[in-house]
């Protein structure tokens, strides 16, 4: 994980909105399973099954993630039932990941350009 | 074995505790499931012996003055739980889980630069925190005490406290130095993108035996200290524990209270300048009353030989003629096993006379110096009192006069009838209110020499 994101996390750095551009792995997937209405134990079985088990998120780091997540307004509390709270993304949420699946975009057509002949 | 449970002491360095699953798992396979996690003790329930995995994680949302039970941790702990991971019980920061031995649930933290913030911003600052503020104490107790006070070589709390006490403050700097070690490893290994090392049981039990062994008998030698010094100033007993007892009633309290959500966290500060002014005004009320009652414990009529001592009788060379009170309290250490205070008052009616007699006896002549040396610089210091100084004497060391009486020191003070003498390894301070005991006479010399320094 890039060293400012945490940072950001932990409200180490100042330049918190600037850097989120950068998601981690397991930080992207999270956003991308709230694009849907979502709760905790659901977003780690939702990320398990796209991933087909690649990516696998702890319950703590999770918590911790979706606790930040909801500091910073990048999702947000829809309902809660049985303890069991239910998030989605905000509009900023929804930019950020925009943003990220963009940067991941251009680094597979930059990659496409110069490595697709090479590879057989 | 259904209610068979035991206490067994948990002293593992907080930073440990990925250490401590592999002691639980141990434990389980041994017949023990951990039940409760305390500070320094933890309860084991019997089960059937098994293949249990624990996991012990860090909550940043906890901490030593949090409820057990918060909206938070609830929430945090049902996620767990809904992965696999079964809550057992919390200790400050620590959150115990287990799963079946056979299961493979996700471990609960799967970032290892998340959960190194977490660990430094909950475990670590705590355990900073705690060696800070013990350092501040440590380093007024250990300024108080440089250079050495003789007071303090005439109990044996005194000396355990001189010697001792330096040794239990280097000893506190081996968490501190394991904290600083592993938040540089930790942040080196992010670094390098290697996991964070993980410490094995045998390295944290290492680390216990290595902080808690000395530790447990330095608190030992503490605990016999003040006992023996109990047997001769039974009021400093009851006076020594009244502050920490009383502290720690109320701590405990207060801790029991916040982790049962039964004073709100916001209003925590409050109870505890609350209770500090309290125990302050209890502690000075209490200490007042036990040393009014000393005043009655060590009036005696008979001394016990082998502790000399010179009477108003001998030095008027009267008879009495009034009311006399006598006192003598004795003391020992290792340091100076025999030392005593000797104080006889005649009450004349209109007028009063009294002499006050402090003799010591230490292992060597070096020790016999510090204690010459400590009480002329006392009695020149004088007392503090509400800001001022009072009680100041002037001391004059009288070198002709030490050759006269043969002695290795010798002082006198402005105040007629006091002087300080040392030779060898005994320390005398004579102070004769009396008026009638003349320094410069030679049977007077004679009488205190043969009295207090025999064969020279």
């Amino acid at each position: 994980m890039d060293i400012s994101t945490i940072d950001i996390l932990f409200g180490d750095d100042i330049m918190a909105k600037e850097q989120l551009k950068t998601l981690t792995e397991p930080m992207y997937y999270i956003l991308l399973t709230l694009s849907e209405p979502q709760h905790g134990y659901g977003i780690m079985q939702e990320v398990e099954r796209r991933t087909e088990g690649r990516v696998k998120i702890g319950a703590g780091t999770l918590y911790n993630l979706l606790s930040r997540f909801e500091e910073e307004n990048i999702i947000v509390q829809i309902s809660e039932e049985n303890r069991r709270k239910t998030y989605t993304l905000t509009d900023k949420g929804l930019n950020i990941l925009m943003d990220e699946y963009q940067r991941l975009k251009q680094l597979v057509s930059d990659g496409s350009d110069f490595l697709e002949g090479r590879v057989r | 074995m259904k209610n068979k449970t035991k206490r067994v002491f948990w002293g593992f360095f907080s930073l440990d505790y990925k250490a401590m699953g592999e002691y639980l798992e141990e434990m389980a396979e041994k017949g023990w499931m951990v039940e409760k996690v305390g500070q320094y003790v933890t309860k084991f329930r019997a089960i059937e012996p098994k293949k249990i995995k624990f996991y012990v994680d860090v909550f940043k949302e906890a901490g030593p003055l949090t409820p057990e039970k918060t909206e938070s941790s609830e929430e945090y702990r049902k996620l767990c739980q809904e992965s696999g991971w079964t809550f057992i019980t919390s200790q400050n920061y620590l959150q115990f889980f287990y799963a079946a031995g056979d299961s493979q649930p996700v471990p609960i933290q799967t970032d290892e630069e998340i959960e190194q913030k977490i660990v430094e911003h909950t475990l670590l600052k705590n355990e900073l925190r705690g060696v800070l503020i013990f350092a501040l104490i440590a380093v007024y107790i250990l300024v108080r005490n440089i250079p050495l006070r003789y007071t303090n070589l005439l109990s044996f709390t005194g000396v355990t406290s001189t010697f001792l006490f330096p040794v239990l403050c280097l000893l506190t700097a081996i968490p501190a130095a394991y904290s600083i070690i592993w938040m540089i490893r930790a942040r080196r290994n992010i670094k390098n993108g290697i996991s964070i090392t993980k410490p094995t049981l045998k390295s944290a039990r290492r680390r216990i035996m290595l902080f808690y062994g000395p530790t447990w008998i330095i608190l030992l030698f503490y605990f016999l200290s003040f006992i023996i010094d109990s047997s001769f100033k039974p009021e400093i007993a009851v006076y020594v524990f009244l502050g920490p007892g009383v502290g720690l009633i109320f701590g405990s309290t207060i801790r029991h209270l916040v982790k049962n959500n039964k004073i709100a966290k916001d209003s925590i500060i409050n109870y505890i300048v609350v209770g500090i002014i309290i125990l302050i005004i209890f502690v000075q009320i209490a200490g007042r009353l036990v040393f009014d009652w000393s005043e009655d414990i060590y009036m005696v009529d008979t001394i016990p030989e082998g502790y000399p001592i010179l009477t108003l009788k001998e030095i008027t060379k009267e008879s009495s003629q009034g009311i006399v009170s006598r006192e003598f309290k004795p003391g020992m250490s290792p340091i100076v096993p025999k030392h005593h205070t000797y104080y006889e008052y005649e009450n004349l009616g209109d007028s009063a006379r009294s002499i006050n007699i402090k003799y010591y006896e230490a292992i060597n002549s070096y020790f016999a110096d510090i204690i010459f040396k400590g009480i002329t610089e006392r009695l020149e210091k004088g007392m503090k009192w509400r800001g001022m100084t009072i009680f100041t004497k002037k001391v004059i060391i009288d070198d002709e006069m030490k050759n006269l009486w043969g002695v290795d020191n010798l002082a006198l003070t402005d105040e007629e009838g006091e002087i300080i003498i040392q030779k060898g390894n005994t320390v005398l301070h004579l102070n004769d209110y009396s008026g009638n005991m003349d320094l410069n006479d030679r049977q007077t010399r004679e009488l205190i020499i043969d009295r207090f320094f025999p064969g020279s």
